[in-house]
């Protein structure tokens, strides 16, 4: 168990008192989300590993200077935002109109309350050990405010630098108005490369009609990531996630979804592909609240030598939200004997009239496609790869930009290309 | 009142029907659960030295193991110390025909519908009564073994058969298994054995009915199933208790040892009192169920029909360790008041080209809560495993759950590994098409509610699937959609 007197003196030192406070009620939850960690963490040793890795959760104190990392920011896109450690680069980032993004202790008094009242409520602090442990030792937040109305067509990169031999953490906090368009995409990059530990939660609350794309990808190679995204949706708003990992040590990705108003819409999709030794686990949970809401859900991976895909999928359909819709899939190919799979589909219903599935998958190419594209003439590893990238057209033809598409379709098609099939 | 809320009224106010007990001489064991219990039980029972010793490591295990809080259950406090441990119908002397046996139990069972003289006559079932926790009459025993089955109870075969139950006591369920299943190992009073030789086809369904009687009494029962190379048998377990305001509980363990060849068919009809409508009483129902597929192309197969126990915790299980072996599980599940049903299944795939199908049928009404939780693991070695689950809920009423927990452990890349799962209520359409036909609200649910069992239903041996179907159609008629 983890030493809470060293993370109470961790937060002495914060000088706003509401936010000491909430610290500080975060300490007392580290003992609930514990109990938990046993079944939520079944197959995935993430505190063994990083307390035999760091020792210690505390981050480093010391600043680097930001001017070197300006090479790192090759982005094609428009507009982005970068974080080192978890504080929030300014000079190097761009931002369109209609966002405000600010440090929630920068923020003037009125703000801060708008946020102060949503921050740290809808974390999922209470059943992961890591968003309590980022809830305390987080430096700093990072506020996102759109304004009501703003529709922004161009994505949004949020680009996290990771530079530190102890654990990182990152916190941000939206806030989507009213009526309000937007996509983000976030991304990790890892400067140490022995085997770092970024602690990323997110809180994303979507006010009516309001519409969220949000894009992760995770490629970090041989380092540790936990990823926590807890959303709150209200009346008519719409939220499409896309996952994609490709390599990590171990990555831990919780998206966790509240339907708490009616007809509201949520989309989770992520694929996976791994290989040599990597660790991904997607545990996503959807609680419908209200009526007349529908969820998808839908998860596809390849895992190749050494490596382990965990699925865990949670509905949830409580008494209230008749005429639910919920539906949820997740699909593996295991390419290699000593490749592992664990997925959990698990639905809780309490309602009646409610529409739910779920469904689930492990297995391989199918030989008789595979015979079927080489006596076309097509090489066994070319037959492969198209077979696999079929696969995973499910998930991306879910992408409704073109633009955006087509950048996921080509990222899947070099990676599955170090993929082995014997 | 609209009909709907009239005819769930209708539904959930019904009585438990086998709500009844009678008086027999108990010889009961002193309240508590020590070291001198168990071998109060063992000496009462004039077990071998092996066998009390076996109870002690099982006892000690039992003291070190915590009670299991995983499961989607609300279980009350149980006072393990608050229970007898043994009680058993005072022997008199042994019974060799049926006119021997007490004129009161054959009552009994006639009001079960199961009389033991209409199952000898008619069904040519060979019954082995177990009344509290001891056998009372073994029919068609001598029948049996001509063919070298051996039909017995449990403290027959350990006096009798001594090899074979040291040989397999405890070998699929060990002493260290969970916690019910130590209790049940330490305490367990009697049982059913039966022993298939080489190359036997067993000529007739094997059956035990399990009453619990005794007010207050835990009923520890140990059924060992062994089945040679090469054999077949079908066993049949029913189970109804009488109604009592006091939880009871019921710790079972069922073993099966399947063979090179051979093949094990066991089903259960499980109707015990499931407590009023308040949800006060009921029997607390915790089973262990494991078979072990030990020689290639062997086959275990499960069929359950749940509709009773206030709690039930039930995970009839297979261990395909035999290449090309089978295990299948069907279950239907029905819960209503305020029920609790926590059941599924695991397969464990070792060996090569082994198979497994999981259909589960879930059903529930009024404030209960009806969970699936299965676990499908299929091992390196498993080449070519296959495994197939459809788990499919039913919600009658806005007050009940229904709740999936599927894991699936895949580590061989040749396997292939399919789940689905849907939870919906009955179909307004297919209610008007009924309606439509001419076939009144009642009898379209209960004719779609079969359907939807059917699949499950139409594994029961016929003897069975008759007594199975009245007890949906009875729990079900009057349900809601």
């Amino acid at each position: 168990m983890i030493d809470t007197v060293d993370l109470r003196k961790s937060i002495s030192i914060e000088d706003d008192n509401i936010i000491k406070d909430i610290k500080s009620k975060s300490i007392d939850k580290l003992k609930l989300s514990y109990k938990k960690y046993k079944e939520e963490y079944k197959y995935t040793p993430l505190l063994r590993n990083i307390e035999k890795k760091f020792g210690s959760f505390n981050s480093s104190k010391n600043i680097k200077k930001v001017d070197s990392y300006k090479d790192l920011i090759s982005t094609n896109d428009k507009y982005y935002i970068v974080t080192l450690n978890g504080t929030f680069i300014e000079n190097l980032s761009k931002i369109p109109n209609g966002i405000d993004i600010k440090n929630l202790k920068d923020l003037s008094k009125n703000e801060q309350n708008i946020f102060i009242h949503s921050y740290s409520k809808i974390d999922d602090s209470i059943d992961d050990i890591f968003s309590s442990i980022n809830s305390i030792l987080h430096s700093n937040c990072l506020t996102f405010r759109i304004k009501k109305s703003t529709i922004l067509k161009e994505k949004i990169s949020i680009i996290n630098i990771v530079d530190s031999s102890k654990p990182t953490y990152f916190r941000k906090c939206f806030i989507i108005d009213k009526n309000s368009e937007v996509s983000f995409s976030e991304e990790f990059i890892n400067i140490t490369k022995d085997g770092n530990f970024s602690n990323s939660v997110n809180e994303i609350y979507m006010d009516e009609n309001a519409v969220l794309n949000y894009f992760s990808t995770q490629n970090i190679n041989k380092n540790y990531h936990y990823n926590s995204i807890n959303v709150f949706q209200k009346r008519n708003s719409t939220s499409n996630f896309h996952t994609y990992s490709f390599s990590g040590s171990i990555i831990r990705n919780n998206l966790n979804i509240k339907l708490l108003d009616k007809s509201c819409f949520a989309n989770m999709y992520g694929f996976y592909a791994i290989k040599n030794g990597s660790h991904i686990d997607n545990h996503t949970s959807v609680d419908h609240l209200d009526e007349n809401s529908i969820s998808n859900e839908h998860y596809k991976g390849i895992v190749d030598n050494g490596s382990n895909g965990v699925f865990n999928g949670k509905i949830f359909v409580r008494q209230k939200a008749q005429k639910t819709n919920a539906f949820q899939s997740n699909n593996n190919i295991l390419l290699s004997d000593n490749a592992k799979v664990n997925t959990k589909p698990q639905l809780e219903i309490w309602a009646d009239d409610v529409k739910c599935s779920h469904g689930c998958t492990v297995g391989q190419l199918d030989d008789d496609a595979l015979f079927y594209l080489m006596s076309r003439g097509i090489s066994r590893k070319d037959a492969i790869s198209l077979l696999l990238s079929a696969f995973s057209t499910d998930i991306t033809e879910k992408i409704e930009d073109k633009e955006i598409r087509e950048e996921y379709q080509l990222m899947i098609l070099k990676e599955l290309e170090g993929l082995n099939y014997e | 009142m609209s009909k709907d809320d009239k005819i769930l009224k209708e539904f959930t106010s019904k009585e438990y029907e086998h709500g009844w007990s009678v008086d027999f001489d108990v010889d009961q064991a002193p309240k508590g659960l020590n070291e001198d219990i168990v071998k109060l039980i063992s000496k009462k029972k004039n077990e071998p030295k092996w066998l009390l010793d076996w109870r002690l490591e099982a006892f000690s295990n039992f003291k070190k193991i915590k009670e299991p809080n995983w499961s989607n259950l609300k279980i009350p406090k149980i006072d393990y110390q608050d229970i007898s441990y043994y009680s058993a119908p005072k022997k008199k002397k042994m019974l060799k025909s049926m006119d021997e046996v007490d004129p009161e139990l054959i009552k009994t069972f006639e009001k079960l519908g199961i009389s033991l003289q209409e199952q000898k006559r008619l069904s040519g079932v060979a019954v082995d009564a177990v009344i509290d926790s001891v056998s009372i009459g073994t029919t068609f025993k001598d029948k049996l073994s001509e063919l070298g089955i051996i039909f017995c109870s449990f403290s027959e075969a350990v006096n009798e058969h001594p090899d074979l139950i040291r040989k397999h006591l405890g070998k699929v369920v060990p002493t260290k298994d969970n916690y019910f299943a130590c209790l049940n190992s330490a305490v367990f009073s009697d049982g059913s054995f039966c022993y298939i030789p080489k190359g036997v086809r067993c000529p007739m369904e094997l059956s035990t009915y399990f009453r619990i009687n005794a007010s207050n009494t835990g009923q520890f029962e140990r059924t060992l199933i062994v089945a040679d190379e090469g054999s077949y048998v079908s066993y049949l377990e029913g189970c109804t208790a009488p109604m009592r305001d006091e939880n009871q509980l019921h710790a079972a363990v069922v073993e099966i040892h399947a063979e090179k060849d051979a093949e094990v068919k066991y089903s259960t009809v499980q109707n015990w009192y499931p407590g009023d409508k308040n949800g006060k009483g009921g029997i607390y129902n915790f089973v262990t169920k494991r078979g072990i597929c030990n020689g290639n192309n062997s086959k275990i197969s499960w069929t359950q029909v749940e509709t009773g126990s206030a709690i039930t915790w039930k995970y009839p299980s297979c261990i395909l360790k035999g290449d090309n072996s089978v295990g299948e599980f069907y279950s239907v599940a029905v819960t209503n008041n305020y029920q609790q049903a926590d059941t599924g299944t695991k397969m464990i795939h070792i060996g090569k080209n082994t198979r497994s199908k999981i259909i589960s049928k879930g059903i529930s009404a009024g404030h209960s809560h009806n969970s699936y939780r299965g676990h499908v693991k299929v091992m390196r070695r498993a080449n070519n495993s296959r495994n197939f689950s459809q788990c499919d809920s039913l919600l009658l009423g806005n007050k009940c759950g229904a709740h999936t927990f599927p894991y699936i452990d895949i580590e061989n890349k040749s396997s292939m590994v399919e789940h689905e799962a849907t939870t919906s209520k009955i179909g307004e359409d297919q209610i008007f098409y009924c309606l439509q036909r001419g076939i009144d609200e009642e009898n379209a649910i209960a004719l779609i509610v079969n359907g939807y069992a059917k699949e499950v239903l139409k594994q029961l041996p016929m003897e069975f699937s008759v007594e199975a179907q009245k007890l949906l159609s009875l729990t079900l008629e009057g349900s809601v959609g």
